[in-house]
């Protein structure tokens, strides 16, 4: 069978990009292949641990089973967006005083659900953050740094990523 | 991992949906010759089955049709739920809490948080069936020679299966949607149909529906105006407290009889991954009529439970466990409704 | 007096940690070179099979495709291990594919998606073996073994018989003995970076190998050994590694086919495996049958530990010969045992291999005795504590297998957990259903002896600094996210008293890098901090006699002063800057200089396997855990989980913590969830993280991570490992809560809600049965 692909004029990040896509293709083929931007992971591509995780509109999506191509106008951020130029974004300097990385694989993937959480529910607590979370898997930290580092960012803690 | 080639089509409506599912399934020759129904074509919900299938080279097919842009699917009209709703809207929609709280908490039990905001109504409820020697990649079934279901022609789990695959239906929201009495309505080039929950699907692992028709899918999902009078619950048995598909799951609906509450004037109970569709079970229906929900009756309808599911050997938890935790899912279950049961 | 800070038990974020965050930090699937190809495995669909024939026709076929490599050419044939004593792999069969899944071939094409179409369609020829599958039956003669190297003709790969002391003796006249029968499956690491590596054939006709590894030092002499070039012509180079427990610490047969591609085409080629592959390539806990007896006097002094390993290693040998001597040698420790048999088995099966993770060969063995102590305890109504606490290793000993014992802080571990966690008010005390136990544990920081027999120290570091003021530092110590870039950071800026964001660590590259023996056995912290010191130290003494002829004071009497400065011992207004003294050390000299190194000392006595589990220095730990069991369903949830782990002195109580907190979630998965299933022909049936239970976060309870520092007086600083050891004590303590809370005793591990339902389901049937006698 002959392959299809079409163009993709997809918002990432802010910017618009246009890329040649298989049909077939998944937004993080685009995004990591395509886009050069890596940060999100493929650690199962089958929607089994999370470290493909971006945000699409604002909220956490699995890009190893999103089309790229049902993705349409809708805007994509990624890790790489977190960051404001020199500025890391509270989330992520909570993370890394935290030692909520070891490895470090999967935490493209947990800060862009957390930093939708943080959003949603600034005021969350550790056993909403473990249901919140349930889709992230890391193999690493126990979890146990990854819900400190979400703690200093809760209202009562700290700044919230969304008033960055 | 790299989803095999396909065409996608992205319909604006349902008309071009059906459209579109018409020309995939002609054969190439142009004849008109019948064809199965979902020959040459799949719709595509959240892909969040679909799509692992597909990867692992799992019965792909050459025309893809999301359903995302259909209009028809994405927004409820009064008493009915529409198809490509996803779960996480289902869970967190303060009107399906009120109205159906069984229907939102179960969403919730769903795979994972994650997965869920793709996962649709209309995908769950037509998630393929699950098979440990199907489930797998393609390499690994290549060495395995062995599904009915996908390349081969014999079974493992089954020592003489005819043509009849085992293969478990491990869908979470379709014992509970027919638990509350729900009716799928369907469209397809003849028009609209409508078919209670409880009868639409049948057969096994493979054909799964009592009735497939060409270029037909599912728009919603209409809730009975007496939904609201149902008392229902579901429990599901896995391991892990998310990821994981149900290796059992019973759901129960009661009504009480009018200013007797605790006195079971009607019952439904619908049980999932115990067979290649969700089982409804009148036996245990028939024990419960009539009769006032107690601890002694939970258990009685437990242990005829556990007699009448029969699980096979194709998930991760043994047959005989699962079989087992039938009669204490189907027990808790029951007494979530009793009247004096916070849930 | 000096005013000098130390960071010393701070909490030190990881030097890499903004990396990780940003989505910058390079690992292996993000790399990509110019002209590249992608490689796919071809894998083997038979358990146990000569290939008689690879066609490459149809793959051919497919756009794209480069080339295919099959047995039978240059370097696939040639055997490499990590062992020297068991180097039974090669990069392609030759002749026999061992296990379902295994790599029979390989093909190179122009993308990703070419390869993988290619590979679908290469067409391999088989003569089938039958297949051995359950580890009793490995024991039997057979006309084809595995491997030529087995036993007597049958595919035992290694025995381990060790016997100390009076053993029958302490059994007959001890006053309790408990014993079992425990069966463990098998674990993979888990680790959520895939495995992958790219090649690159260097114009220069040198082979450069990115690879995601925790052992860049092996996989560089395995390579050396399969391509048939000089060690210096080979290159490996470590990106950021996305976790390894020991799955990433031996060369692998995708790493030698990715080189041979790469010499065969002259282009870069990269492999990435996808999820089931890692499953496959596994090298992961060796699925066990352990029997042990445990003799105890009356008042609870352990007597005599009696015990014995049937193991099983799939298709390769791996570190298997370690793993057989662990699972008995390591059980010397922490209590005093005056008579000791062990006798271990080690068999070869057509499955994925086993080897070496996280608290390697002693998690399983460690459970068996951890589970008797509690019953011999129960049976003479000792407290758990009491029982462990008067058996307790004292420190500045020597075990029967002459383990040299030094620092020891396990008292104060069992002190710790107890009082946290509530012990007094909740052992046997609890509402039936809940339950609280006990698990304890020990490990060797490091392995004294190195794999190959030579001088070279064990690790050794490279220190540099020239006009910027920076601190540049070369090791190949593998950081996996355990934080060994950080741990190296903080020993030389800590010896050299500057700040540690001076410092930049290169540990990456083999071109650059002076040897390191890699990431295992615990090892990192304790050889490759002690050669950091040592290397910071020397480069201190440089810039004291800068000091020296800048002030005309004597160079011995500086000493690490406040901000970076060097202050004299007597006078500390007498105070020379980094910065100044650099510039003086640099003036006519250049750059400086200096290297660390460290080799462990002489250990151990002169029997058979002596040298096995010996280590300069042990880590200890106690742990409690509180479980709720729902009877009805077996299901075991676990509330909550006190840790404590005697890692001599905690350089970085972050890094610390996030350790232990880590071995005690993966622990727990090989508790409740995790086991991999094989079909009767060995076909692995759970390759998948979907059918792989790993706990996810509202799977996990609070972990409280108590760090007990016993100062270690050969560590780094005081410091010895904690990576490791803190895995095996936590699976114990959740049988033995168990214990606590329904009156089961678990012999299987995973403790699944089916098996904990199973165990019930009996004790209620006996129950009956008592009860329908009397
Ligand atoms: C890791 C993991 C865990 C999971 N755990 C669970 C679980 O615990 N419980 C559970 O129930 N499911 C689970 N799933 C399966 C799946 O995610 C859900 O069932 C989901 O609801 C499927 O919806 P979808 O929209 O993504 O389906 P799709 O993948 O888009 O579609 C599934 C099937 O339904 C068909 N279909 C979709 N929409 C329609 C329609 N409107 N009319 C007719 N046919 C249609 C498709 O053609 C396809 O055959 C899990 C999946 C993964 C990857
Ligand atoms: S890569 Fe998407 S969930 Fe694992
Ligand atoms: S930090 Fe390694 S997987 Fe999470």
């Amino acid at each position: 069978m002959s392959t299809s692909r079409r163009i993709l004029r997809l918002r990432v990040n802010g910017q618009p990009r246009e890329v040649l896509a298989r049909d077939a293709d998944t937004l993080l083929d685009v995004l990591r292949e395509q886009l050069g931007l890596t940060g999100s992971k493929r650690g199962c591509d089958l929607g089994t641990c999370g470290c493909c995780t971006v945000q699409i509109d604002g909220e956490p999506q699995l890009a190893c089973l999103t089309l790229a191509a049902e993705v349409g106008e809708r805007e994509v951020t990624t890790v790489e967006a977190l960051r404001d130029g020199e500025e890391f974004a509270p989330l992520q300097q909570a993370w890394a005083a935290a030692g909520a990385s070891q490895c470090g694989f999967c935490t493209p993937g947990f800060l862009m659900t957390t930093d939708w959480l943080l959003r949603e529910k600034p005021d969350c607590n550790r056993e909403q953050m473990r249901e919140a979370l349930a889709g992230n898997l890391c193999r690493c930290t126990g979890y146990v740094k990854i819900l400190d580092a979400v703690e200093r960012c809760t209202r009562s803690q700290g700044a919230c990523p969304s008033e960055k | 991992m790299q989803v095999p080639d396909f065409i996608l089509r992205q319909p604006a409506t349902l008309q071009e949906a059906i459209t579109a599912a018409q020309e995939a399934s002609r054969p190439p020759d142009g004849s008109h010759a019948p064809s199965a129904p979902e020959q040459g074509y799949d719709w595509l919900g959240g892909g969040t089955d679909l799509l692992c299938n597909y990867k692992w080279r799992i019965n792909q097919r050459p025309v893809v049709i999301a359903l995302r842009g259909v209009a028809e699917l994405q927004s409820d009209v009064a008493g009915s739920l529409a198809a490509g709703r996803t779960l996480w809207q289902l869970e967190n929609d303060a009107e399906i809490q009120r109205r159906y709280p069984a229907l939102a908490s179960t969403a919730a039990l769903v795979a994972s948080p994650l997965i869920r905001r793709s996962a649709t109504l209309g995908g769950n409820l037509h998630l393929d069936t699950r098979c440990w020697h199907f489930n797998q990649t393609a390499e690994w079934r290549a060495a395995h020679r062995s599904c009915l279901k996908a390349e081969a022609d014999q079974c493992r789990v089954l020592p003489d299966p005819g043509d009849v695959c085992v293969a478990a239906y491990c869908g979470d929201l379709a014992p509970v949607l027919i638990a509350y009495g729900a009716v799928a309505r369907l469209h397809g080039p003849d028009g609209e149909r409508r078919v209670p929950l409880a009868e639409y699907f049948a057969g096994d692992g493979i054909r799964r529906f009592a009735e497939r028709r060409r270029a037909e899918l599912m728009v919603a999902v209409e809730m009975p105006a007496d939904a609201e009078d149902w008392r229902v619950n579901y429990r599901k048995l896995r391991l892990r407290q998310t990821f994981d598909f149900p290796e059992g799951g019973v759901a129960v609906g009661l009504q009480w009889e009018s200013g007797n509450p605790g006195v079971i004037a009607a019952a439904r109970i619908a049980t999932t991954a115990y067979a290649s569709v969700p089982l409804l079970h009148p036996e245990v229906v028939e024990l419960l009529q009539g009769q006032l929900l107690d601890q002694d009756l939970a258990d009685r309808a437990g242990a005829l439970l556990e007699s009448l599911v029969q699980p096979m050997k194709n998930t991760s938890m043994s047959p005989s466990y699962r079989r087992k935790m039938a009669r204490v899912l189907c027990r808790r279950a029951l007494l979530d409704c009793s009247p004096h049961s916070s849930s | 007096m000096s005013d000098y800070r130390s960071t010393v038990g701070q909490r030190l974020p990881l030097i890499d940690s903004m990396e990780k965050v940003s989505g910058q930090g390079t690992y292996i699937e993000d790399m990509s070179f110019p002209d590249m190809l992608y490689a796919r495995m071809v894998r083997s669909s038979e358990s146990h099979a000569v290939v008689e024939q690879v066609d490459f026709a149809a793959a051919a076929e497919i756009e794209g495709y480069v080339a295919g490599l099959a047995p039978g050419e240059a370097g696939t044939g040639i055997h490499f291990g990590v062992l020297p004593i068991s180097e039974d792999e090669t990069p392609l069969p030759a002749p026999k594919a061992l296990h379902s899944g295994c790599i029979v071939a390989a093909v190179a094409a122009e993308s990703e998606r070419a390869a993988r179409e290619a590979a679908l369609r290469v067409e391999v020829r088989y003569s089938v073996l039958d297949p051995v599958v359950r580890p009793r039956d490995a024991l039997r003669e057979t006309d084809h073994p595995l491997h030529p190297t087995t036993v007597a003709g049958t595919n035992l790969h290694k025995a381990v018989d060790q016997e100390f002391g009076d053993v029958d003796g302490a059994f007959a006249e001890a006053a309790t003995v408990a014993s079992g029968e425990f069966r463990f499956d098998g674990i993979n690491h888990g680790f959520t970076e895939p495995i992958g590596c790219i090649a690159v054939p260097e114009a220069n006709g040198r082979m450069s190998l990115y690879s995601a590894t925790q052992v860049p030092h092996y996989l560089h002499r395995a390579l050396a050994k399969v391509l048939e070039m000089p060690m210096h012509r080979i290159r490996v180079f470590k990106p950021l590694v996305g976790g390894g427990f020991g799955g990433k610490s031996d060369p692998f047969p995708h790493e030698m086919v990715a080189a041979l591609l790469a010499r065969k085409t002259g282009r870069p080629v990269k492999i990435i495996f996808d999820r089931d592959e890692v499953f496959l390539n596994h090298h992961g806990r060796h699925p066990t049958e352990y029997r042990i007896r445990v003799a105890a006097d009356g008042d609870g002094r352990l007597l005599g530990l009696d015990s014995h390993s049937r193991i099983d290693g799939g298709a390769w040998g791996s570190f298997g010969v370690v793993t057989t001597y662990y699972n008995g040698v390591l059980s010397q420790g922490p209590y005093r045992i005056p008579a000791f048999r062990y006798s271990g088995r080690r068999v070869y099966t057509n499955k994925p291999a086993s080897g070496a993770m996280r608290g390697h060969g002693a998690v399983n063995a460690r459970f068996a005795l951890e589970t008797c102590l509690d019953e011999v305890a129960e049976q003479l109504r000792l407290d758990p504590f009491d029982l462990r606490a008067q058996n307790a290793l004292p420190p500045n000993t020597t075990t029967l297998n002459h383990l040299r014992i030094t620092s020891t802080g396990f008292l104060e571990c069992l002190q710790q957990v107890r009082e946290r966690s509530g012990w007094e008010r909740k052992f046997r005390q609890l509402p039936h259903g809940r339950g609280i136990g006990l698990g304890c544990g020990f490990y060797i920081s490091g392995s004294a002896l190195p794999i190959h027999r030579t001088r070279t120290p064990q690790s050794t570091v490279h220190v540099k600094i020239d006009v910027d003021g920076g601190v540049t530092i070369h090791s190949m110590a593998a950081d996996i996210g355990q934080g060994s870039d950080t741990m190296l950071a903080q020993c030389v800026a800590e010896a050299m008293g500057v700040s540690m964001d001076r410092c930049r660590v290169f540990a990456r590259d083999t071109d650059t890098a002076p040897l390191d023996l890699g990431s295992y056995s615990s090892r990192v912290t304790f050889m490759a901090g002690n050669a950091a010191l040592r290397a910071g130290e020397a480069i201190r003494r440089k810039l004291h006699k800068a000091c020296a002829r800048l002030t005309g004071l004597r160079a011995d009497d500086f000493l690490r002063g406040a901000n970076e400065t060097y202050v004299h011992r007597d006078d500390d207004s007498v105070r020379v800057p980094y910065a100044d003294a650099l510039r003086e050390a640099l003036a006519d000299n250049g750059a400086l200089i200096a290297k660390g190194i460290y080799r462990a000392p002489k250990l151990g006595g002169s029997f058979k396997g002596s040298g096995a589990g010996l280590s300069p220095s042990y880590s200890y730990q106690a742990f409690v855990a509180e479980v709720e069991v729902d009877e009805e369903t077996g299901q075991v949830r676990v509330d909550k989980v006190w840790a404590a782990h005697d890692c001599g002195k905690a350089l970085n109580r972050l890094a610390v913590e996030g350790q232990i907190e880590g071995s005690v979630h993966m622990g727990l998965g090989q508790a409740l969830s995790e086991q991999l299933v094989f079909l009767n022909n060995g076909q692995l049936q759970n390759g998948s993280l979907l059918d792989y239970k790993i706990p996810a976060p509202p799977d996990t309870p609070e972990i409280e991570a108590i760090v007990v520092e016993s100062n270690d007086p050969e560590g780094p600083l005081g410091a010895k490992e904690c990576g490791e050891g803190a895995l095996a004590p936590i699976i114990p303590a959740v049988a033995n809560a168990i214990h606590d809370a329904v009156g089961v005793r678990m012999h299987e591990v995973p403790m699944t809600p089916e098996r904990v339902f199973k165990a019930l389901e009996k004790k209620r049937r006996a129950e009956e049965k008592l009860r329908a006698g009397s």
